[in-house]
């Protein structure tokens, strides 16, 4: 590339060089140790900062003990290199010789300043001599200096060509200031020049720090000419470098500058003082000596680039960063199949922008099918004029493993689309696949039989929330320190207590009250009977029975503490036997009654009943009364 | 006596919290938002809802699976272990929790428990602390019960057999009175807390000059021991003991 360049532009100057030594040393004749010993220091002494350059320390005479100085602050590339020149000259027929013995010291300046070269020394004949001393002055920016074989062995002057400073630059510039994250901006290094360039060497590449990027220039592509004129002034222009850059954060970003080191040439008329000799002739021919080679750095200007961020309003959850302007297309192979026969589905993104940067899609497969790793192919197509474009291909292997109706749900990509300045979503057909049992199916696997598949969880999520109705309650609420709680510890208890009080106190009131009228049994009845006998007197028989039968009911009921309402002749039985009152007396208390309702209404003397009865009457009561003792 | 029974009978059936109208819209409105995706509305809404005064395990697991989805797992785990405390037996609570807790940096190794605790926490986590208070009440009664019958009663076999129960509920009684007054007290008491830096080192005391012993991150459960100043002295679930700064973590 570089070589075509220099065919392109110039000439080769070192051929020059090669050619003077070859005719010098053809022409060695004797020495004459006439002329006086000088010992100069020569080479540049206005250079730039990493610039390299040479100092050169020449005698005339054969020397020994050569001393270089220590060149403080400047490193040495190589040095003290030692070549010796022989001349002859022949003018007006008197042959002179000359020789001169150079010491060459290759060094290049790392820091800014003036550095004072100390002087060198040699000794010739057992004489020391000298050199002056030189300072070298180091400048920060490369200076137009001269350099290549400039300081001639003759010492002759030299015309002060200088490049000037819009001669050769570097430019780079890009398509677009304010791109999108992700979108593709085209970055040009353009080289104007108004001289010839022997040669370009690229010291130092832009690094693309955040950027993703794609060469866009072929070798041959590189460094095509063209011309244009610019102010009004004709330049050569081309390419160097062109990149498809893609910035991969949103901000400010800046591109360094790209930095060369180049050798321009430059044209030097009448270099040399005319004179017939054939020499001088021959060095005036263009090929030879008419050109200069001055090196010099270039830089081009640093790209600050103001990167927005991809909107996030209606940002879909599954954009990856694909920047662009696509197209998706899926096709497969086969949509009738048997089981483990292998399908092939091909997604196929094709369009403009960072199209390598997609690495997944997102497909969904029926879980079922067993699914390899894609193989993604790509078919860049990169263009000096519109960028990077072209097609990334997805190549799925699917093996269903199981027969049945199987639908592939249509792939859907999102990208940015730079034209509209929004989300798209690109979706492809579905495939409907329909799976039949192989002939292997049944033999070889083992989804069939004994062992059954397990189910298999395709992913994990949390459950669903709570739906419906569902009751809220006051936050920081707790029954435990309310009143409501202690009340309804509190007042049950309390009703306990009372409720046991009062019962008890009844209890006890009732209790009194059929000890009282068990004590007072025996004189109530006594008393009845007082009374019966006093109608047995008069001859009431009425009154007389009604007065005994309430004398013995009267004191069952007080004595064995029987309500009045549940005397019966049943009830009696069963109170006395449970009052341990012995049977025999039992059945006599209930016969005494039985006489008592039968006398009323028998025939017969009523008197003589009358007494009986009354006699029966007390003497049951006492036995009783005795029984119960 | 007998009206001011009834009136506080009455006090006692009503729920103390009713929902109100609008906090059911809210919830109708919370879901649907969740439905549709829009998780930080379902969020506001539901701290809608809190900030009304009231709250449920069901809105603190559904404002969970909303920051869930956003993926904010330390709020997620947050709001579960709140769920999780006023309804310990939720199986999808639990679940949920378990799965984001799977999500976080930290697998901090338990140290099993004795077969005592976890069966004492098995029964304490069987009821939350409103419903062990109800459930004391009710067993008060019955014990009361019982007492009366083995007070009035004047046969001395029915006297004996209720005794028996009766003591038996009397000890029952107590027991769920002293599980109500510990959830009670855990309910009051925010003795847990959730990581929400993404990493921190704790220290060896409250201070930050002291010693790093370990490194935790975000969404990790601690257990408050001790606080001092800006400080809570944590246990984290392996055992190990030290100081975070107060800021680092959120009260469950």
């Amino acid at each position: 590339m570089v070589d075509q360049f220099i065919r392109n532009f110039a000439f080769l100057t070192d051929t020059m060089k090669k050619g003077l030594t070859l005719i010098l040393s053809l022409i060695i004749l004797g020495f004459t140790a006439e002329a006086q010993v000088t010992f100069e220091a020569s080479g540049q002494t206005n250079v730039a900062v990493g610039e390299q350059f040479m100092i050169r320390f020449t005698v005339n005479q054969q020397g020994t003990n050569f001393i270089g100085p220590d060149f403080k602050g400047l490193n040495i590339l190589s040095g003290p290199n030692i070549s010796t020149n022989t001349s002859y000259s022949n003018i007006n027929g008197k042959m002179s010789q000359s020789m001169s013995v150079s010491y060459t010291y290759y060094l290049r300046a790392v820091k800014e300043g003036d550095f004072k070269v100390a002087p060198a020394k040699i000794t010739v004949d057992n004489e020391e001599y000298q050199t002056k001393e030189l300072t070298v002055h180091v400048s920060k920016e490369p200076a137009n200096t001269n350099t290549g074989n400039a300081p001639d062995a003759s010492g002759q002057d030299q015309n002060q060509t200088q490049l000037k400073e819009n001669d050769l630059f570097l430019r780079a510039s890009i398509d677009k200031q304010n791109p999108y994250l992700g979108e593709q901006v085209i970055l040009t290094y353009k080289i104007y020049t108004k001289v010839p360039i022997a040669q370009i060497v690229i010291n130092k590449l832009s690094n693309f720090q955040g950027f993703w990027m794609k060469n866009l220039l072929t070798d041959q592509e590189a460094l095509k000419q063209q011309s244009e004129i610019i102010d009004g002034e004709e330049y050569v222009i081309a390419e160097l470098r062109k990149f498809a850059i893609f910035p991969q954060k949103s901000g400010k970003l800046t591109i360094d500058p790209l930095e060369l080191e180049c050798v321009a040439q430059i044209r030097q008329a009448n270099q040399r003082r005319s004179s017939n000799s054939f020499l001088d002739s021959f060095f005036d021919d263009p090929f030879f000596g008419g050109t200069r080679n001055i090196q010099k750095i270039l830089k081009s200007n640093a790209i600050t680039l103001d990167v927005k961020p991809l909107p996030e309003v209606n940002k879909p959850l599954d954009f990856s960063g694909t920047v662009g302007d696509f197209q998706i297309k899926g096709s497969i192979n086969a949509t009738e199949l048997k089981t483990n026969d292998a399908i092939t589905l091909r997604y196929q993104i094709t369009g403009s922008g960072n199209i390598e940067l997609i690495d997944k899609l997102n497909t969904k497969f029926p879980s079922d099918f067993e699914v390899y790793e894609p193989k993604i192919t790509n078919n860049i197509i990169t263009n000096s004029a519109s960028g990077v474009s072209g097609s990334r291909t997805f190549e799925y292997l699917l093996i269903p493993r199981n027969p049945g109706d199987f639908e592939i749900p249509p792939l859907t990509f999102n990208y940015f689309n730079l034209k509209s300045n929004s989300y798209q979503q690109l979706k492809t057909q579905p495939f409907n696949l329909k799976v039949e049992k192989g002939a292997d199916y049944q033999s070889g696997l083992v989804y069939s039989g004994a062992n059954r598949e397990a189910i298999q969880y395709i992913g994990t999520d949390i459950r669903h929330i709570k739906t419906g109705n569902f009751a809220l309650v006051k936050s920081n609420y707790f029954l435990f320190n309310t009143t409501k709680f202690i009340m309804w510890m509190v007042i049950p208890f309390a009703l306990f207590i009372a409720f046991i009080l009062i019962w008890k106190k009844q209890a006890k009131k009732l209790n009194n009250q059929s000890l009282m009228r068990h004590k007072r049994a025996t004189k109530v009845a006594r008393k009845s009977l007082k009374n019966a006998q006093a109608y047995l007197g008069t001859k009431d028989s009425a009154s007389f029975y009604n007065e005994i039968s309430q004398a013995l009911w009267g004191y069952l009921s007080d004595k064995f503490n029987i309500p009045k309402a549940e005397l019966s002749k049943e009830t009696v039985n069963l109170k006395l036997l449970d009052k341990k009152v012995k049977e025999k007396t039992i059945i006599q208390f209930i016969e005494t009654l039985n006489h008592c309702d039968y006398a009323r209404f028998a025939p017969g003397d009523p008197e003589s009943t009358m007494d009986t009865i009354y006699n029966e009457a007390l003497e049951i009561i006492t036995k009783i009364e005795r029984e119960l003792k | 006596m007998k009206r001011f029974l009834i009136i506080l009978f009455i006090f006692g059936l009503s729920k103390a919290g009713f929902s109100l109208t609008s906090n059911d819209s809210l919830v109708s409105m919370a879901m649907n938002q969740y439905n549709e995706g829009a998780y930080n509305d379902a969020i506001s809404t539901y701290d809608q809802i809190i900030a009304n005064g009231y709250e449920s395990s069901e809105i603190y697991y559904n404002k969970a699976n909303a920051y869930f989805k956003l993926n904010d797992i330390p709020s997620a785990i947050l709001f579960y272990e709140k769920a999780r405390k006023l309804n310990p037996k939720d199986e999808d609570i639990l679940y949920n929790l378990n799965v984001a807790n799977s999500r976080i940096v930290d697998n901090i190794e338990q140290v099993p428990d004795i077969f005592l605790k976890v069966w004492w926490n098995n029964f304490y986590n069987m009821f939350s602390a409103n419903d062990w208070a109800k459930i004391t009440i009710g067993l008060f009664m019955i014990t009361l019960f019982f007492a009366a019958i083995y007070f009035l009663s004047n046969r001395r076999f029915t006297k004996k057999i209720f005794f028996t129960i009766g003591s038996l509920f009397l000890i029952v009684t107590i027991f769920s009175f002293v599980l109500s007054y510990q959830k009670f007290y855990y309910s009051i008491e925010h003795k847990e807390a959730i990581v929400f830096q993404p990493t921190i080192t704790v220290k060896s005391s409250p201070n930050n000059n002291s010693v790093d012993l370990f490194v935790i991150h975000e969404g990790s459960k601690v257990y408050i021991t001790d606080e001092l100043d800006n400080w809570y002295e944590i246990r984290i679930a392996n055992g190990s003991i030290g100081w975070l700064p107060k800021s680092a973590t959120q009260l469950i």
